[in-house]
């Protein structure tokens, strides 16, 4: 027994358990961030709960609790009870539900319910009723309407598109070219006040408005098309609901899909979550507005992060003579490396956004102002305080991999001859692995 | 422990590293916090329980027989103590009733209330704690697993070869030597967990009221200065105020920073002829 603990061992041991607990922590994590964040898209069955009391509930199952109540002499009573994503915002008010389970009479999973994703409201789940063109009845019951459904959402959805690509594309361009005339006419008055360039600016705007009343009529025409059909939900309680197959962005009856047809579904459900733009506030569609900015905004920190971070670190371990000086420039730059990034935020509203950005705006947008240009949060601005918060990171990161280049090499290519640029340069390509590293952990911390 | 095996673990790690802090924020604030709030007396009796076990496996491992042990891969019986650990917590959630009933008489809540006089607020700095632990132990795992693995290899051989033990050249040997690398790995981590804003600001209340206990809400500097900066007017009394407030957290962790890297490099003087 002795033995055993002067031995040593029971120390390392207890180290292991340190190592295997954060390793534990992680696993666990990485776990629960799958397991949240990729069931969230998995279309889960519609059921059809039937209450005791003879009221019925049909949605998604979304979760189970056991709750701990207060009876009522303060005594504790735990109740176990489901939570259903009921829908139907527009008929209930109230997306989600919680049932007791002591209240439940059954549970059944009715095959023709229908899940519609709609572009407002949110959910609706039902029976369809009939879908009607203007007033005709073009079908009528889950078994025909299915078809014509599944058939005329994909034209629905182009029309859509091409509604949106006229409001963002043509109509934005009129708009845009209108503001720009207007700005010339403003800093024309305010400067040399030339009344024909203003009016023949002026005969310019009544043009562009000529164009916005032709694209106007385009939309309008469409969006009479986008409301031609009109289909009718009943929903578990009987209450009817139209609304024009335009609305409605994705149809499916979860409980007569099968495993492949919910994998496929799950697919396009994350594929529109990554390519799409919000819709609803924010509260349905997709998130790639974000993804495209912080990608843009980490390419933009890139190009000016990489050449000054890198030559920076190259010049204070290669050329610099290691004095004093260069001592404390390691230091302030090791500091650097340390500051909270909120302090940089700060930084950059008071540095780059009210003092750059107002000054250019003063400079350059005078006639646009109070306006601001330059003056305000943007991406530019985002991606450069990115940049000075990382530069310290990556001179710090690229000085460890040049001091890692072994003195062997470094004298072997003095020895040759070789100017200390050249040699510089020999070993800039034998480490190149160490400066992605650099640029690498410099791109971990924008992203954070 | 064998190189394979480190090869492996230590990536793993590193992915940890590259997590954003906002997830880990978003995380703690809206989903371990409301956990943590149903079974803290099993949290609170964690610590000992783990112990408890580790202990007993310690006291196991010697009965094991040699030829079991020589088979493993050097380091990589220390996967049996996953069950060990898992087994801990499980019974710690177990006895959380148990234990709510024997310490707290039935319910905690109150309990610290009456006796202690504190609330518990369900954001509070217990669950910064688990999060920060969850950011910050990467970063020190990485830096001074660098440090630790650059200690030269004739130094540890002399150690073992003139009879000391695995423990004693760990404790004697490589630790003096990666001395400057550990400390500023620390420095690092405690730098990260200075200036972490967004867990701060997610699984804290934000309350502006100060109070000594760990079960209530906080705010943190840098959460004051993320809350407040978007609304604050350019020019106005709570805008200059913030950016004071950012000066202050500046020569903060200025100070933190400088004292850090003239430590450490004293000790790289110290240790470095080696």
């Amino acid at each position: 027994m002795n033995k055993y603990w002067k031995s040593g061992d029971p120390f390392v041991w207890l180290t292991g358990v340190a190592l295997m607990f954060s390793l534990l922590m992680i696993a666990g994590l990485m776990y629960l961030i799958a397991a949240k964040g990729l069931g969230f898209f998995w279309p889960s069955d519609i059921a059809e709960v039937k209450l005791k009391d003879g009221s019925v509930f049909l949605g998604e199952v979304t979760g189970h609790e056991k709750a701990k109540l207060h009876g009522p002499e303060g005594e504790e009573i735990f109740v176990e009870r489901t939570q259903l994503k009921i829908g139907n915002r527009d008929l209930y008010g109230l997306d989600f539900k919680w049932i007791d389970d002591d209240n439940i009479e059954n549970t059944t999973y009715p095959k023709y319910a229908v899940a519609l994703e709609r572009r407002e409201w949110g959910n609706m789940y039902g029976f369809i009723k009939q879908i009607s063109e203007g007033g005709n009845v073009v079908c009528t019951g889950n078994e025909d309407c299915w078809p014509v459904l599944e058939s005329q959402l994909p034209v629905y959805s182009s029309i859509y598109e091409e509604i949106k690509g006229i409001e963002k594309g043509e109509i934005g361009g009129i708009n845009r070219e209108i503001e720009n005339l207007r700005l010339k006419i403003r800093g024309e008055e305010m400067g040399s006040n030339n009344q024909e360039k203003i009016s023949r600016l002026e005969a310019q705007i009544k043009e562009e408005e000529a164009k916005y009343q032709e694209q106007e009529k385009k939309l309008t025409a469409l969006y009479s098309e986008f409301g031609k059909e009109v289909i009718t939900m009943t929903s578990i309680d009987g209450r009817d609901k139209e609304m024009p197959l335009g609305n409605v962005v994705r149809a499916y009856r979860p409980n007569s899909l099968g495993w492949f047809g919910k994998a496929s579904l799950y697919a396009s459900k994350v594929w529109e979550f990554v390519s799409a733009e919000p819709r609803e506030a924010n509260t349905e569609g997709g998130v790639f507005p974000a993804i495209f900015g912080t990608i843009l905004m980490v390419l933009i920190m890139s190009v000016v992060v990489l050449p000054f971070g890198v030559l920076a670190a190259l010049y204070l371990r290669e050329y610099a003579k290691q004095g004093t000086l260069v001592r404390i420039v390691r230091i302030c730059v090791n500091n650097l490396a340390g500051v909270p990034s909120i302090v940089f935020g700060v930084f950059a509203v008071g540095f780059f956004i009210y003092g750059m950005g107002s000054t250019l705006d003063s400079i350059f947008f005078k006639e646009a102002l109070p306006n601001p240009t330059f003056g305000t949060g943007g991406i530019l601005w985002a991606s450069l305080t990115l940049a000075l918060l990382t530069v310290p990171v990556v001179i710090v990161a690229t000085e460890e991999g040049l001091a890692a280049v072994s003195k062997e090499i470094r004298d072997g290519s003095l020895a040759r001859g070789d100017e200390v640029r050249n040699d510089v340069e020999d070993s800039h390509s034998k480490r190149y692995a160490r400066y992605s590293h650099g640029a690498h952990s410099g791109h971990r911390e924008g992203d954070g | 422990m064998h190189p394979a095996l480190r090869n492996t673990i230590k990536p793993v790690v590193e992915i940890m590293a590259a997590l954003p802090s906002v997830v880990l924020g978003f995380f703690a604030g809206l989903w371990l916090a409301p956990i943590i709030e149903k079974i803290i007396p099993a949290v609170i009796i964690l610590p000992v329980v783990l112990t408890l076990f580790t202990l007993a496996s310690v006291f196991g491992w010697q009965y094991v027989p040699r030829g079991i042990k020589g088979r493993f891969k050097e380091g990589s019986e220390l996967f049996f103590l996953i069950p060990v650990i898992l087994l801990g917590v499980l019974v710690s959630l177990g006895l959380n009733a148990a234990a709510e009933g024997a310490l707290f008489g039935g319910d905690y809540k109150t309990w610290f209330y009456d006796v202690l006089g504190m609330q518990y607020d369900q954001r509070n700095s217990l669950i910064v704690g688990f999060a920060m632990g969850f950011a910050v132990i990467p970063i020190i795992f990485t830096i001074s697993e660098d440090a630790l693995s650059s200690v030269p290899k004739h130094l540890t051989a002399g150690s073992l070869a003139l009879g000391a033990n695995r423990w004693q050249t760990a404790i004697r040997v490589v630790l003096p030597t990666a001395s400057p690398g550990i400390f500023s790995a620390v420095m690092i981590g405690l730098g990260r967990a200075i200036g972490e804003t967004m867990i701060v600001l997610m699984a804290t209340g934000n309350t502006p009221i100060m109070d000594w206990s760990i079960f209530n809400g906080f705010r943190a500097l840098s959460a004051n200065i993320a809350v407040e900066i978007p609304e604050a007017p350019h020019g106005g009394t709570l805008y200059r105020v913030l950016v004071l407030a950012a000066l202050l957290f500046f020569f903060f962790t200025f100070i933190i920073n400088t004292a850090a890297e003239i430590v450490r490099q004293r000790l790289r003087k110290k240790y470095g002829q080696l």
